[in-house]
């Protein structure tokens, strides 16, 4: 018995010896959004201030209602539903930066970034109006790109993702059929798409993965891990309908940038009146503003009332908003947060304390 | 599988009439008893923990069942959590037909493979090579399902997809009953390649069954129909194959049975996109692997309709392996009755003969077709003729059945050469010593970092999932084998554990996840070490509780009489003769269950969820080996990433290896022992 009893020992406390040396790292925990993960990440490991686990956005959701977790990551605005599990505690909505869901495609025949697709195209191929590369759709914004024949493959998240949701409120607003057949409106990040060929990918980089490895494909990929992905051959110029002082009502194709992300962030008149009334959950897609990418996304950390790590949490939130780490979003594909949204978030944080 | 019951050890009640001398004192009665109580107690509460999450599993899918009914929810065709207008609705059946079909289809590449290997093991390769190429065959078994999905997605599927557009542009019309089956465009992510990856994976446990099915046809029957004048390949056909078929029925069984509850690979290659009757070439979805991409987001209605996909999933497993279980003891009761299987045999080699007996035939008496068979030949030397003399259709006929059993012993080599090849090619170059002391880089373009957090991460699941599946297992293995006496109550509920064992070694993983996940994680309120250790226990478990039963089958009943018959306790007894006997076989059994753990990817997706620091916090999220592969697979997948994937890959095979070859050495050192 002595035998067995030291064998079963020695072979478990290889795993427990170790048990007992405390984390070095992290003073405030949070988790959710897998979009803002990089930087997150990045800004945690800088500073030291923190960890972040990206589980998704319900996640995080469901682990601060839960208060297993200091702080949550989220790209969505609570459902009701959602709003209910935090039994009346208030939630502070903080945005962190300025990100865009880049479209890219990979068809025969386009060898860079010069395929520019109304926005309600897009929500046509994606509910399944549109089918085929040659459509007269697709044809008709560009002239001198010979499209093939070939059926389209849709590569979306096969997981709840707030990248999802952000895309999908997007379409929505700009696409008849995309409203009618798959998301009425709003950040759904599960919707049901009704394209006929359609493959489901976990994360931002299966479905970058998934746009590389199939021809004729079109996807929708946060633009940090579509650089990191190395998807900079066919990303789409997302046209959107503006009034352009002077010129009238035009269509604009722009391709995503830190410019035309920074346009897009730029809250209009409505927007600024929210923001400086305290309230920063703001929707940022198809901007009205001349130039600016249609698709242009924030995310959020929200803080929730009463919880007896927040002191550490502003802590972590004044590092995030700070110029140190701003200054390193657009090497990891991302925009600093600029204006108004920034003075709100600052002020917010200092709300908080 | 059951052995004959033993003989009914000496009454306790017995030692306890012999002479006080003999007998130790009361204090001997309460040591048996508390080793009694200790047995009973740990097989009680292990079966009343499984219990309790299976319980409370099946709560779960109520609100399912009052949705939308059973059979509507079996045969609903939708999956929609938010549909564009109404309530959500869900369906299992695209899932269901998904997880048959590419269980099927990669039966249909992996048994005719399988049949092939091990006839080459057995038959063709001199005795010296064929057990060590069925070792080699057996080692893929340990290579885990994160690994084949990594090479699939990243070797596999490029590879291969100008053969599936071929097959499109060829086969594209073919049209079965409205169904496609190769209609384009092709995708990524298709059935095809799926069903490949999982024959893959399940052609080492076909295999290995079918090898030991075959060794076990006698030598006579071989050597009959060699006497007959029948070549090698003739007497493989007519001798081996016959008498194989009933345990070929029960390996593929088991391989379906294994192959239905696979999860990551397929999460990873068929492109999760539900659908029926849709092309080969193009995406499908599974049960298990629709299970793993969504469990960790899902809450309310949605889980409890995942829950239920679960249950459905479990249902269909257990069906299959119970089947399985039936063929198989079916065919052993079939091998025992010899005569008419002999006499069967002899029949069917007549029937391989051509009609005119062929010339120069020296043992071939002329037959006619239907003539009572011959009695057994006498055991003579047999010289056959030499080649030249058979007819060329039988020469030709042997040579091609040869020519297939070596090209699917090929084939089936090539996958484990290849995946080992991309892990030296690709992992090497990420290991150095930093790899096992730094954590992996955040940023995923950087070729820098290593795995440490993930590798010790595995080590406290693994320390974690040990220290509960071992004693638990070895305990009630021995209330199962020494305890609990047939006849008895004590032996009823013996057998019904054994039964509870019997089931949850083909649970498939993706299930022990996810109600770990709903009776730990959501009880507790947070994912943690702890819930994954959980869950990799209750894998070890019953391989623990089988191993060391069969271990402790083997230790000579008149060794333990002895012990009792010079009065010592029952507690005593099994300290001193049954356990010792036993302990390398069990130590064995020990490492196997570890070994069977440390691959696992699914369970430990909801449970121990994974962290990107270092952590030894028992109740926090925990990194660990798989799970960083997969991730850095499917989240990031950038070269650098890869790299790194591969380069953990590496030190995972290298870690199952090495527990397998260990636990193969001990039972293989104890074995010389025992014949000295």
């Amino acid at each position: 018995m002595n035998r067995i009893l030291r064998n079963v020992a020695l072979l478990s406390v290889a795993g427990f010896s170790l048990v007992g040396s405390a984390s070095a790292f992290g003073k405030a925990t949070g988790s959710g959004a897998t979009f803002p993960a990089i930087a997150y990440q990045t800004w945690c490991s800088d500073s030291g201030l923190c960890s972040y686990t990206p589980v998704g956005s319900g996640s995080g959701i469901k682990a601060l209602a839960a208060k297993t977790v200091d702080f949550g990551g989220s790209d969505v605005i609570m459902t009701d539903a959602q709003v209910a599990t935090y039994g009346g505690a208030k939630v502070t909505y903080i945005p962190t930066l300025y990100g865009a869901i880049s479209v890219p495609l990979n068809v025969t025949g386009v060898t860079g970034n010069n395929v520019k697709l109304d926005g309600s195209v897009v929500g046509d191929i994606f509910s399944g109006d549109i089918t085929a590369w040659n459509d007269p759709k697709i044809a008709k914004t560009n002239k001198g790109i010979a499209f093939p024949a070939g059926p389209i493959t849709v590569c979306v998240r096969s997981d709840a993702s707030g990248t999802s949701g952000n895309f999908s409120n997007y379409l929505s607003k700009v696409s008849a059929s995309y409203k009618k057949k798959v998301s009425s409106g709003g950040q759904n990040q599960t919707p049901a798409w009704t394209a006929p060929l359609v493959l489901k990918s976990s994360g931002n980089a299966g479905v970058a993965n998934c746009v590389k490895s199939n021809n004729n494909s079109i996807g929708y990929v946060d633009l940090g891990d579509a650089m990191r992905a190395g998807l900079t051959i066919g990303v789409v110029a997302v046209g959107q309908n503006r009034i352009v002082p002077g010129k009238g009502r035009v269509m604009q194709y722009v391709l995503p940038s830190t410019k035309t992300i920074q346009l897009g962030g730029t809250p209009t008149a409505a927007q600024t009146v929210k923001i400086k009334a305290g309230d920063l959950k703001i929707d940022l897609t198809a901007s009205p503003n001349s130039g600016a990418y249609p698709i242009t996304t924030t995310t959020f950390i929200l803080v929730r009332a009463g919880m007896p790590n927040n002191g550490a949490v502003s802590q972590v939130l004044s590092y995030f908003l700070g110029k140190t780490a701003q200054s390193k979003l657009e090497s990891l594909g991302f925009v600093a947060l600029s204006g108004q949204l920034r003075t709100g978030a600052n002020k917010a944080l200092g709300n908080l304390s | 599988m059951t052995p004959p019951p033993p003989p009914a050890p000496p009454d306790e009640a017995l030692a306890r009439q012999l002479p006080s001398p003999l007998r130790r004192a009361g204090s001997s009665i309460a040591a048996d008893r508390t080793y009694t109580g200790l047995a009973v107690g740990a097989a009680i509460v292990a079966v009343a923990f499984v219990g309790y999450l299976i319980w409370n599993t099946v709560a779960q899918t109520g609100e399912v069942w009052s949705t939308f009914g059973v059979w509507g929810f079996l045969t609903g065709e939708q999956w929609l959590p938010t549909p564009v207008s109404g309530a959500p609705i869900f369906g299992a059946l695209p899932f269901i037909y998904g997880t048959l079909m590419t269980s099927i289809l990669a039966l249909m590449i992996a048994v005719p493979a399988a049949i092939g290997i091990a006839l080459a093991t057995v038959v063709l390769l001199p005795k010296k090579l064929g057990g060590p190429v069925g070792t080699m065959i057996n080692l893929l078994a340990a290579v885990p399902s994160v690994i084949f999905g990594l090479w699939g997605l990243t070797v596999l599927v490029p590879f291969l997809t100008p053969a599936l557009e071929w097959l499109s542009t060829t086969f594209g019309g073919l049209n079965i009953f409205g169904w496609h089956p190769f209609e384009g465009p092709i995708t990524s992510g298709s059935y095809l390649i799926s069903a490949l990856v999982l024959a893959v994976m399940v052609l080492p446990i076909i295999t290995a069954i079918i090898r030991e099915v075959l060794l076990t046809v006698p030598r006579d029957q071989q050597e009959a129909a060699y006497a007959l004048g029948a070549t090698r390949w003739e007497m493989v056909r007519s001798s081996m194959l016959p008498w194989a078929r009933s345990g070929i029925v029960g390996a593929s069984a088991l391989g379906l049975g294994r192959a239905v509850g696979e999860t990551i690979a397929i999460a990873l290659l068929l492109g999760n996109s539900p659908g029926i009757f849709t092309s080969l070439v193009g995406p499908g979805s599974t049960l298990a692997s629709i299970i793993a991409l969504q469990t960790g987001e899902a809450s309310g209605l949605q889980l409890s309709a995942l829950t239920a996909l679960a249950v459905v999933l479990f249902v269909l497993a257990f069906g299959i392996n119970g089947l399985a279980r039936l063929v198989v003891s079916r065919s052993e009761g079939g091998a025992a009755r010899k005569g008419g299987l002999v006499s069967r045999v002899v029949t069917e080699i007549v029937g391989l003969f051509p009609r005119r007996a062929p010339k120069n035939v020296q043992v071939s008496p002329p037959l006619a077709a239907g003539a009572p068979p011959p009695p057994p030949p006498p055991r003579l030397p047999v010289t056959i003729s030499g080649s030249a003399s058979l007819s060329r259709s039988r020469r030709v006929r042997s040579r091609l059945g040869e020519g297939v059993v070596w090209f699917s012993l090929a084939l089936g080599m090539v996958p484990l050469i290849l995946v080992i090849w991309e892990m030296v090619r690709v992992g090497l170059p990420a290991i150095s010593g930093s790899f096992f002391t730094e954590l992996p880089p955040t940023d995923p373009s950087s070729y820098a970092g290593g795995i440490s957090n993930a590798l010790v991460g595995t080590l406290i699941l693994m320390g974690i999932a040990t220290l509960i599946a071992a004693p638990l297992g070895i305990l009630t293995a021995l209330f199962i084998r020494d305890i609990a006496r047939p006849g008895t109550i004590s032996g009823k509920i013996g057998s019904a554990v054994g039964f509870v064992v019997d089931i949850l070694l083909g649970v498939p993983s993706i299930v022990v996840g996810l109600i770990v996940y709903l009776g730990v994680v959501i009880v507790v309120g947070h994912f943690s070490a702890w819930a994954g250790g959980i869950a990799l226990a209750i894998i070890m478990f019953p391989v623990v509780v089988r191993a060391s039963d069969e271990v402790l089958q083997l230790v000579p009943l008149a060794q333990k009489e002895a012990a009792m018959a010079l009065g010592a306790p029952k507690w005593r007894t099994t300290l001193a003769i049954v356990i010792p006997a036993a302990l390398p076989g069990i130590i064995t059994g020990v490492l196997l269950g570890v070994a069977r753990a440390s691959g696992e990817t699914a369970p430990l997706l909801f449970t121990s969820l994974g962290n990107q620091f270092f952590s030894t916090d028992l109740n926090d999220p925990i990194s660990a080996i798989p799970q960083l592969i997969y991730q850095r697979t499917i989240q990031v997948a950038t070269p650098a990433s890869l790299q790194l994937a591969w380069g953990a890959a590496l030190v995972l095979v290298a870690i199952i290896f090495i527990l397998n070859i260990g636990g193969a050495l001990i039972s293989r050192r104890s074995r010389t022992l025992e014949a000295r």
